[in-house]
Order: C-alpha cells, then sequence, then structure tokens
C-alpha cells in the first residue's frame, strides 16, 4: 500500500521535464508571469511578515527585560533629546522655508526640499547569499515605485529594484550591481565620487580626484548626480584611503552609516513634496 | 463504509493517516524552509554561511520518501523560493529541478549511503549556485565569481550538509520512516 502511495507522489520525469522546460521559458521572455507572480508572493510576503513580526515582539521581550534598568535611563535621557530636536527641527523648517523664498527671489529652480517617507518593515533577506536584496512589506499599492532610494534614519541603504502589489525588493548599496555618486561633506573638500558595492560589509569609493582632500572619517553623502538619490543623505565613513601616484584616481574603502545586517524598519523616500509645485 | 471513513483523520486506516501527514508534513515544511531561509536570515550574524534550506529539504525528503517525491519538493520549493527572491521567476525552480533530477538520475550511487548523500548534497548545492549564479550574470548584474564562490557558495555547502543531516532525522522522526523504504524508488 505504502509502495503505491509512494509511486502515486512521485513527480514523473517527463513532468519535471515539463516544468523546466515552463522555467526556462519564463527565463526567456522577459515580463512573463509577472502577473501571477504579483499574486502569488502576496501569500509569501504575508508569511514572511507575519514570522518577522513575531520574531521582532519575541527579541524585543527579550531585550526589554535583560535591559530594563539600562533602557530606563536610556528612555530618559532619550526624551530630552527629543525635545532639544523638535526645536532644532522648528528652526530647521523655518531656514528651509527662507532659502526656498530666496531661491525663487533669485530665480533659482526649487530645490526638492522635502521627501516624503513611507515606513516599511523588512520582511526576508534574498535567498541567493551573494545578492544583496532585502524584501520590504510595502509595494505599488503604498505608493512604493521603482529607484525609490531606501533608507534608516542613519542614512542611505538601498534603491528598490522590483516591485510588486504588496512588497518591494531593495538592492543593497552593499550588492556589487550598485554605485551611488557622492560626495565629501566636509566643506574644505566637497570631493566627489561613486561608491560601489562589494558584496560584503565595506563598500569601495572611487573616482576621486588624486588632488582632492580625502581622509579617514570624512562623512560621505549622496551628491544628487544621476537623479535617483537625493542630496544629502548620508553614505558611509571613510575607514581607508589608497592614494597611489601612479593613479589617476584614488580609492578609499567605506563603512556604510547604516546598519546593513540589523535591519528592521525602513524608509522608502518618495519624490519632494515640494518638486511638483 | 471504510472508502468513507478516508478522509476523517484519525478514524481512517493507518495508511491513509500516514498519507495525510506526508502531506502536512510536505506542505509546511517548503513554506517554512523559503522562511528560514528568507526571514530567518535577517537574524543570522553577518558574514555566517547561509544554507539551501529549500534545497536540503528536498534532499532529505528524496532519501527519506523516494527520489520522484524529492524532485516534486524541489520544483514546488523552486518556485517558492522565486517568489520571494529578486532573481527572474523561474531560475530556483530551474536550478533545484535540475539538480534533483541529477540525483534522481544518479540512482542507488549516490542514495544508497550516507558517503553517496553527502556527495550528492554537495553537488547538488553546486549545481544550484552555478545555475543561479550564471542565470543572473546574463540577465545583466554584476556577479564578482570568485568572491561569489569563495564566500558564499562554499560556506553555503558546508552549511548545505549539517542542515540536511539535521533534516534528515527530523523528517525521519516526522514521517516514522526509514532511508529503505525512500532510497530504493
Amino acid at each position: 500500500m505504502r509502495e503505491r502511495l509512494a509511486a502515486h507522489w512521485a513527480v514523473p520525469r517527463w513532468l519535471a521535464g515539463v516544468a523546466l522546460l515552463l522555467a526556462i521559458v519564463l527565463l526567456l521572455v522577459p515580463g512573463a508571469g509577472r502577473v501571477a507572480e504579483g499574486w502569488a508572493s502576496r501569500g509569501v510576503v504575508g508569511l514572511q511578515a507575519a514570522v518577522a513580526a513575531v520574531a521582532e515582539q519575541v527579541r524585543g521581550g527579550v531585550d526589554t527585560m535583560q535591559r530594563a534598568a539600562e533602557l530606563r535611563a536610556e528612555n530618559r535621557a532619550l526624551r530630552e533629546q527629543v525635545e532639544r530636536l523638535q526645536a532644532e527641527i522648528t528652526q530647521l523648517h523655518e531656514l528651509e522655508l527662507e532659502n526656498y523664498e530666496l531661491r525663487q527671489l533669485a530665480g533659482l529652480q526649487p530645490l526638492p526640499l522635502r521627501n516624503e517617507l513611507i515606513p516599511a518593515r523588512v520582511v526576508g533577506r534574498d535567498p541567493l547569499p551573494f545578492v544583496q536584496v532585502i524584501a520590504l512589506d510595502v509595494g505599488s499599492e503604498q505608493g512604493v515605485r521603482e529607484d525609490m532610494p531606501v533608507v534608516t534614519w542613519r542614512g542611505l541603504i538601498g534603491r528598490v529594484i522590483d516591485v510588486q502589489p504588496t512588497t518591494a525588493r531593495v538592492l543593497l548599496i552593499t550588492d556589487a550591481s550598485s554605485a551611488v555618486a557622492v560626495r565629501v561633506q566636509a566643506p574644505e573638500s566637497r570631493a566627489t565620487g561613486v561608491v560601489r558595492g562589494r558584496n560584503d560589509a565595506l563598500l569601495l569609493l572611487q573616482y576621486v580626484e588624486q588632488q582632492a582632500p580625502l581622509e579617514t572619517g570624512d562623512l560621505l553623502i549622496t551628491s544628487g548626480l544621476g537623479g535617483v538619490f537625493p542630496p544629502g543623505v548620508p553614505v558611509g565613513k571613510v575607514v581607508q584611503v589608497r592614494k597611489r601616484d601612479q593613479d589617476l584616481f584614488q580609492e578609499a574603502l567605506v563603512e556604510p552609516t547604516a546598519r546593513l545586517g540589523q535591519l528592521e524598519r525602513v524608509y522608502v523616500l518618495t519624490r519632494g513634496a515640494l518638486e511638483g509645485q | 463504509m471504510r472508502q468513507h471513513l478516508a478522509p476523517l483523520g484519525a478514524l481512517a486506516p493507518v495508511q491513509h493517516r500516514r498519507s495525510a501527514r506526508w502531506l502536512i508534513v510536505g506542505g509546511l515544511l517548503l513554506p517554512a524552509a523559503v522562511v528560514g531561509q528568507t526571514t530567518g536570515a535577517l537574524y543570522l550574524p553577518e558574514g555566517w554561511p547561509r544554507a539551501d534550506i529549500g534545497l536540503a529539504v528536498a534532499l532529505a525528503w528524496a532519501w527519506r520518501r523516494g527520489r520522484g517525491e524529492g524532485v516534486g519538493l524541489a520544483l514546488g520549493g523552486g518556485l517558492l523560493l522565486d517568489l520571494a527572491s529578486a532573481a527572474p521567476l523561474g531560475l530556483h525552480v530551474l536550478a533545484l529541478g535540475l539538480a534533483l533530477l541529477l540525483v534522481e538520475s544518479a540512482g542507488e550511487l549516490l542514495a544508497g549511503s550516507w558517503p553517496g548523500r553527502l556527495v550528492a548534497t554537495v553537488c547538488a548545492g553546486a549545481l544550484v549556485h552555478l545555475v543561479v549564479l550564471t542565470g543572473l550574470w546574463l540577465r545583466g548584474w554584476a556577479i564578482d565569481w570568485s568572491r561569489a564562490l569563495a564566500q558564499a557558495t562554499l560556506p553555503a555547502l558546508g552549511a548545505d550538509l549539517v542542515v540536511g543531516v539535521v533534516l534528515y532525522y527530523l523528517l525521519g522522526g516526522l514521517l516514522g520512516t526509514s532511508a529503505a523504504s525512500g532510497s530504493a524508488r
């Protein structure tokens, strides 16, 4: 009896062959199966989101119990910091408006001053270990589009490369396919370059002119060149400079400001609210 | 009368209950493997090897329940992995399906003993990585081959062996089968 049941469940070779042929057709025809993928991915993302939420709760609960006293003191300090920062934000809004009006008076194109944020939960990494991609629990239904930048409050983490109705996939800046135009934030340098991923924890800064001042500890921010990333988002800090006389450009190793190994909640940056005005 | 009782769980004859249990275990194990491989990876420390849990489940099932069923799980697991991945739809189905068909074709040579199964796990894992890397490269992804092989594929093969052995014994406990009952088919 068991033999018959097992034989009944086994996939015949011809059927496996048909499945593989279908897979090859899907691979060769771009966009094939896109709609079905969108619907089917809802279930997978729902499951991932549920597990991620439970894991977050458990980790949060364990962390809270372990650090109860420390968290009370930290909470008090953070409340004070929030109040101080609220005051600073109010001042910055005033400066922002003043800058906007002055640019209009001077006849300059107003900058996209404010980006809207779509909060998202990270529900999984890509199953492929050599691809630095994460999945979010927001998609086109929440307003996410391809090429939108994704950040944490610490800095840039990547850009959206694939959007389904309820999920989006983000190519992290550490992926070898990622390139971000950056500049040194220090006013005495402002050197520009391109930061590329290396599929590990560090990034590689390239195409910085030999004469440009570049030092360990320099903060890199997005330059806005290329149009994908808005200017001024922190990307990383220089940890090692490689400068050789025979080279046209200098290079540097960069540590991302965002903790890419511990991502839980992130924000998708939509286009600026003032951009459309 | 027996025919009517068959779908009624505990009232059903023993063989039918076992059949339903295999279906439930298989149906739960594949999504769990995919969530483990994706959401679980979020909680792995940086630099730790990441096992191909979907492949390990299909292989463990093949050793326990028969290689033909292992192919079915590989195709189903590949589809779920495709839905959870930025890779083009069909790439994991192709990679896992080819790997399990290769194992099935090798017959008792690989499935009949522990050394054979370990060799099959390593070969299948390497084939899956090779197919996926090639597929991504053809789709225009920047692939640093030496770094991918050294830092992702080789550690993953080691992790596959460990996870594969654990899953083999876990499945044995869940299904109550011996290796011999599956390997012959």
